[in-house]
């Protein structure tokens, strides 16, 4: 357990901070998250859908796309 | 995400167009064997990203589909050239006032962690005061100084807030840093649903100062997990050719990664 726990605390420490807003200072695409409830909204707005999917796992691994 | 196609200035700019929507690729049986009839790989099966550009209907493809922009485009800036072209040609009726929900939490912290980006959840005791909580939201969320800051996802359910440390029970509307690992949260502001919008708009301020952006690399991140064991169970299996939770031949992630060109 001790191990786990150094192998954490090492790993986080070469995390970087960044700064808390984009470098453009903007926000990022808007993203609804599900197809039903974006399809609703283009096909009330008449907009073009931009759709992507993502797993949002590495090996197995969540929290990094 | 930094260089890539999706995080471009002027494809963001684009993107304000259209509807934008982002499936989690393996986490509904529906969407999946949507995606499947839009893009299929080598493979015959569903890997792990796609990308399309779509008419308002959804049904017809209005660019080359596939893993990712680069099979549709040369470069970022030819995204945003056509995107531009395509959202002209469609005469909109309206502006996204929708609030852009997440369909859980559970997968909503993890995006959010994902994503590097504060969460809102919203919390109510029936639909009828969620849809008023939604309502009140959207408008934040679709404003100049909010839009593309936070990620959304609305609840009835408390049981589903166990991963967020720091919750007060009365709270309606709470703003969620998520862990490194995006399987729990802490919270950063809360608020009932009458709080004033003074109030209100201070709140995603302070959380927008708040967050702490990690940069998180693969490597180091996926040995982590391993090692403390924390693995996501995905709704269905993982069928990418490139294994378990990777973006096929290459890597997984939101779609695209290329040096801005012209």
């Amino acid at each position: 357990m001790k191990t786990k726990l150094l192998a954490a605390a090492v790993a986080l420490a070469v995390c970087i901070p960044l700064s808390a807003a984009d470098e453009s200072g903007k926000g990022k695409i808007a993203w609804y998250g599900t197809w039903k409830g974006g399809l609703a909204v283009a096909q009330k707005t008449g907009r073009p859908i931009l759709l992507i999917s993502a797993a949002p796992h590495c090996h197995g691994t969540p929290g990094i796309w | 995400m930094d260089g890539s196609f999706l995080s471009d200035v002027e494809v963001i700019d684009e993107s304000r167009k259209f509807v934008c929507i982002r499936l989690a690729t393996y986490e509904n049986k529906e969407e999946a064997a949507l995606l499947k009839s839009i893009f299929i790989g080598r493979s015959g099966e569903l890997e792990n990203t796609t990308f399309a550009i779509l008419s308002p209907d959804g049904k017809r493809q209005l660019v080359r589909s596939g893993r990712s922009p680069d099979f549709a485009f040369r470069s970022i800036g030819t995204m945003a050239t056509t995107m531009r072209r395509i959202s002209s040609q469609y005469g909109a009726r309206g502006a996204n006032t929708e609030l852009p929900v997440m369909s859980d939490v559970r997968l909503a912290i993890n995006v959010a962690s994902c994503d590097n980006q504060p969460l809102i959840v919203l919390r109510a005791t029936n639909q009828d005061r969620l849809a008023e909580l939604k309502a009140r939201m959207s408008t934040l969320a679709w404003s100049d100084e909010f839009i593309g800051q936070f990620l959304y996802v609305a609840t009835t359910d408390s049981a589903d807030l166990k991963a967020i440390r720091g919750l007060q029970a009365s709270s309606e509307i709470i703003v969620v840093e998520p862990g490194h690992f995006g399987i729990d949260g802490d919270v950063l502001a809360q608020l009932k649903g009458d709080a004033s919008d003074a109030d209100l708009q201070e709140a995603l301020d302070v959380s927008v100062v708040l967050h702490q952006r990690v940069d998180k690399q693969m490597a180091t991140h996926t040995r982590l997990g391993s090692q403390l064991g924390i693995q996501w169970k995905t709704a269905l299996p993982v069928t990418d050719p490139g294994g378990p939770g990777r973006g096929g031949p290459g890597r997984g992630g939101p779609p695209g990664r290329r040096p801005r060109g012209r």
